[in-house]
C-alpha cells in the first residue's frame, strides 16, 4: 500500500520541521509576562499600543451608568487612535450610547458627539478640563461634561 | 472572575450535542478521541445552524431550548445513516515517532497557550467585531439586526458568516457576559483539539508514524503562526480546526460512506460559516474530492448532495436573515461589480503579500511545510493534487479579494495575508504523507468507491 522506501523521510522531515518551528515559537514566548495576569490582553502583542485605550475604557464602566453617553478622545487628538477607541467602547462599554470622534482614520463633525454626558481620553490629561473628573488613572481620565 | 471559567465551560455544550451523531459505529475507526473531538466541532455546526434558524424565524435564543433543538437535529441525521459498523482501529504501543510527534504536538499547544495567556496573541479583531457582535446578541438573545444597521457599526461586516459570533453569543449568554480574555483561549483550546482529534483521522489512511508526524507539523505551524498573526479571539483558528478536519476526513477511507461524507459535509460547512473564505476552501474541497474518485455519476452526485448540503442550508439560512432583514444580499458591502479587478495593482499585491509572509516567523510556518512537501513527494498523485489542488484555489480566490480593492490594498495585505494563507500551510503539511501512498484517490482503501 505505501511506499516503504520513503516511510522514514515522510516522518522524519515533518518532525524536524516541528522541532524547528516550535524552536521559534517557545523562542517568541514572552517568558517574563508568563505567570502573570495581563492587564489587558493586549499587554504583549503587537497591538501593545492600544492597551492603555483597552484598559481605561474598561475600567469606565465603573463610573459610566448604562445609557450614558460616551465619546472617546486621545491626547493628543489623533485620528486613527481615536477610530480605535470608538470600537473598543462598543465593546466594553455595552448598554452605554457611543459616539464616534473619529471614523476610518479621519475626524468627524464634532455635532456628531457634541451632546456626549462622558468624554474619556486616553493618555495625558487635557489642558482644558472638558468637565468634572469622575475617573483618573495611568491611562488616562473620564469626565462628566457640563449640561449644554 | 469566575465568568471567565464558565464561559470556556459553555464549550463543553457542542459535544454533548455531536455526540448522538458520532456515536454511530459507523465512525468506530476514527477511534475515541477523534470521535469526540468530532463531536464538538458538528456540535458547534448545528447549535450555530439552529441559532441562526431560531433569528430568521424571530425566537429568541434560550439556552436549554437551544440545547434540546440541536441535540434533536443530530438525533435525526444519526437517524438517517444507515451504514454499517466500522472496525474499531488497531490498538498498537505508539513508536518512537509517534511518541516524539505527539510530546512536540503537545508542547506547541502548551506554547500557545503560555503566549495567549500573557497577552501576546489576542486579535483586535476580536474586540473590533467578533467579539462585539456576540456580546450583543447575547444581550439581544438573537442576532441583533438593529445593531448590525447602525451608521457608525459598518465596520463589523454584518454579512460576514454567523458560526464564531453565534458560538461566543451562545457561551456570552452562560456565562453572563462576555469574557474577552477567555475568548483569545479558544486559539490554544482549538489547536488542542486539532492535536487531540486529527491523528485518529488521518491514521485511517495513512501509517500511525506518518499521520502523528504529519499532524504535528501542522499543529506547530498553525501555533507559531497564530502566535505572530495573532489570532487569538478572532475567527481564524476555529476556520483552520474545521478546513483541517474536514479535509482530513476527506482523506480517510470514511468518506467512501454515506456517514463519513455527512460528516465531512457538517466539518466543510463550520469552516464556512466561520469565516468568508471558507466557501471557497469548502467548495474546492468537496469539487477536487468529487474529481478524484472515479466514481459513477450517480454515486457522485450523491456523495455531491451529502457533502454540500449542511453548508447550502446553513449559509441559506444565514442569507434568508440577511435579506429578510435587508441588511446584506449574499457577500458583499454593497460596493463595486464581481468582475470589477485591478490588475494594474498585481505587482503591489504581490510585493505586499510577500512581505507580510516574510514578516509572519520568517515565513517559516509556510516554507517547512513546503520543504517537507517536496523533499517527500518523488510523484505528484491525485492524492497529493487534492490539497495542493484546495491550496491553489484558495490562493486563486485570495488573490482575486485583494485585486478587488479599487485603493492601493497594501495596508489591508499587511494586517490580514499572514492569517488568511495560513490554511496554505495546513494543506502543504498535509500533501507531505498522501505525496508517497500509492492509491490514487484520496480514500487509500479502494480504487473505486463501492457501488450502491
Amino acid at each position: 500500500m505505501h511506499d516503504r522506501r520513503s516511510t522514514p523521510v515522510v516522518v522524519l522531515a515533518p518532525l524536524l520541521g516541528s522541532a524547528i518551528l516550535l524552536a521559534f515559537a517557545a523562542a517568541s514566548v514572552p517568558w517574563k509576562a508568563v505567570g502573570r495576569r495581563p492587564r489587558t490582553p493586549f499587554d504583549a502583542s503587537a497591538a501593545s499600543s492600544v492597551g492603555p485605550g483597552y484598559a481605561l475604557l474598561r475600567d469606565a464602566a465603573a463610573v459610566v451608568p448604562p445609557g450614558g453617553s460616551v465619546v472617546a478622545f486621545t491626547e493628543p487628538r489623533d485620528p486613527v487612535s481615536e477610530t480605535y477607541y470608538h470600537r473598543f467602547a462598543i465593546s466594553l462599554l455595552p448598554g452605554r450610547r457611543i459616539l464616534p470622534a473619529a471614523l476610518y482614520g479621519r475626524f468627524v463633525d464634532p455635532a456628531t458627539w457634541t451632546d456626549a454626558e462622558f468624554v474619556a481620553v486616553v493618555g495625558a490629561r487635557p489642558a482644558e478640563p472638558p468637565g468634572e473628573l469622575v475617573l483618573s488613572t495611568t491611562d488616562g481620565t473620564v469626565w462628566r461634561r457640563r449640561p449644554r | 472572575m469566575r465568568d471567565g471559567p464558565v464561559w470556556l465551560s459553555a464549550f463543553l455544550l457542542p459535544p454533548l450535542i455531536g455526540a448522538p451523531l458520532l456515536a454511530h459505529p459507523a465512525f468506530r475507526r476514527l477511534g475515541r478521541a477523534s470521535r469526540a473531538i468530532l463531536s464538538g466541532g458538528v456540535g458547534t455546526v448545528i447549535v450555530s445552524f439552529s441559532m441562526t434558524v431560531f433569528a430568521v424565524a424571530g425566537v429568541r435564543w434560550s439556552l436549554p431550548i437551544l440545547f434540546l433543538a440541536s441535540v434533536f437535529l443530530a438525533s435525526l441525521l444519526r437517524l438517517a445513516l444507515r451504514e454499517a459498523p466500522s472496525p474499531p482501529p488497531e490498538r498498537q504501543p505508539p513508536g518512537a515517532a509517534t511518541r516524539a510527534a505527539g510530546t512536540l504536538a503537545g508542547l506547541a499547544v502548551l506554547t500557545a497557550l503560555l503566549a495567549t495567556a500573557a497577552g501576546a496573541a489576542s486579535s483586535s479583531d476580536l474586540v473590533f467585531f467578533w467579539g462585539a457582535k456576540a456580546q450583543q446578541y447575547a444581550a439581544a438573545r438573537t442576532v441583533d439586526a438593529r445593531f448590525l444597521s447602525e451608521p457608525f457599526l459598518q465596520y463589523m461586516h454584518a454579512y460576514y458568516p454567523p458560526l464564531v459570533t453565534n458560538l461566543y453569543a451562545l457561551a456570552s449568554m452562560a456565562a453572563g457576559r462576555m469574557c474577552w480574555t477567555a475568548a483569545t483561549l479558544i486559539f490554544p483550546a482549538l489547536l488542542a483539539a486539532l492535536a487531540l482529534g486529527l491523528p485518529g483521522v488521518l491514521r485511517t489512511s495513512s501509517r500511525a508514524a506518518e499521520s502523528a508526524a504529519a499532524c504535528a507539523l501542522i499543529v506547530c505551524a498553525i501555533a507559531y503562526l497564530g502566535m505572530e498573526a495573532d489570532i487569538g479571539g478572532n475567527g481564524e483558528m476555529p476556520l483552520l480546526f474545521f478546513e483541517t478536519m474536514g479535509i482530513a476526513l476527506l482523506f480517510s477511507p470514511a468518506s467512501e460512506g454515506a456517514a463519513g461524507q455527512i460528516l465531512a459535509g457538517l466539518l466543510l460547512c463550520g469552516a464556512a460559516c466561520a469565516k468568508v473564505e471558507g466557501l471557497p476552501f469548502a467548495l474546492s474541497a468537496i469539487g477536487l474530492f468529487l474529481w478524484a474518485r472515479r466514481g459513477d455519476a450517480k454515486w457522485r452526485g450523491a456523495a455531491a448532495i451529502r457533502l454540500l448540503g449542511p453548508t447550502t442550508a446553513s449559509l441559506a439560512a444565514w442569507f434568508t436573515f440577511g435579506a429578510t432583514r435587508r441588511l446584506f444580499h449574499g457577500y458583499s458591502d454593497g460596493g463595486g461589480r464581481f468582475l470589477d479587478l485591478h490588475p494594474e495593482h498585481a505587482g503591489l499585491v504581490a510585493r505586499a503579500i510577500g512581505r507580510s509572509l516574510v514578516a509572519t516567523g520568517y515565513g517559516l510556518p509556510y516554507l517547512i511545510p513546503l520543504l517537507c512537501f517536496l523533499i517527500s513527494a518523488r510523484r505528484l498523485t491525485r492524492r497529493s493534487a487534492f490539497p495542493l489542488g484546495v491550496a491553489a484555489a484558495l490562493i486563486g480566490f485570495l488573490l482575486f479579494t485583494y485585486l478587488h480593492r479599487a485603493e492601493d490594498p497594501s495596508m489591508w495585505i499587511s494586517w490580514s495575508a499572514a492569517r488568511v494563507f495560513s490554511p496554505v500551510a495546513m494543506l502543504l503539511a498535509l500533501a507531505a504523507p498522501s505525496a508517497v501512498a500509492s492509491t490514487e484517490g484520496p480514500g487509500p482503501r479502494t480504487e473505486r468507491p463501492p457501488r450502491r
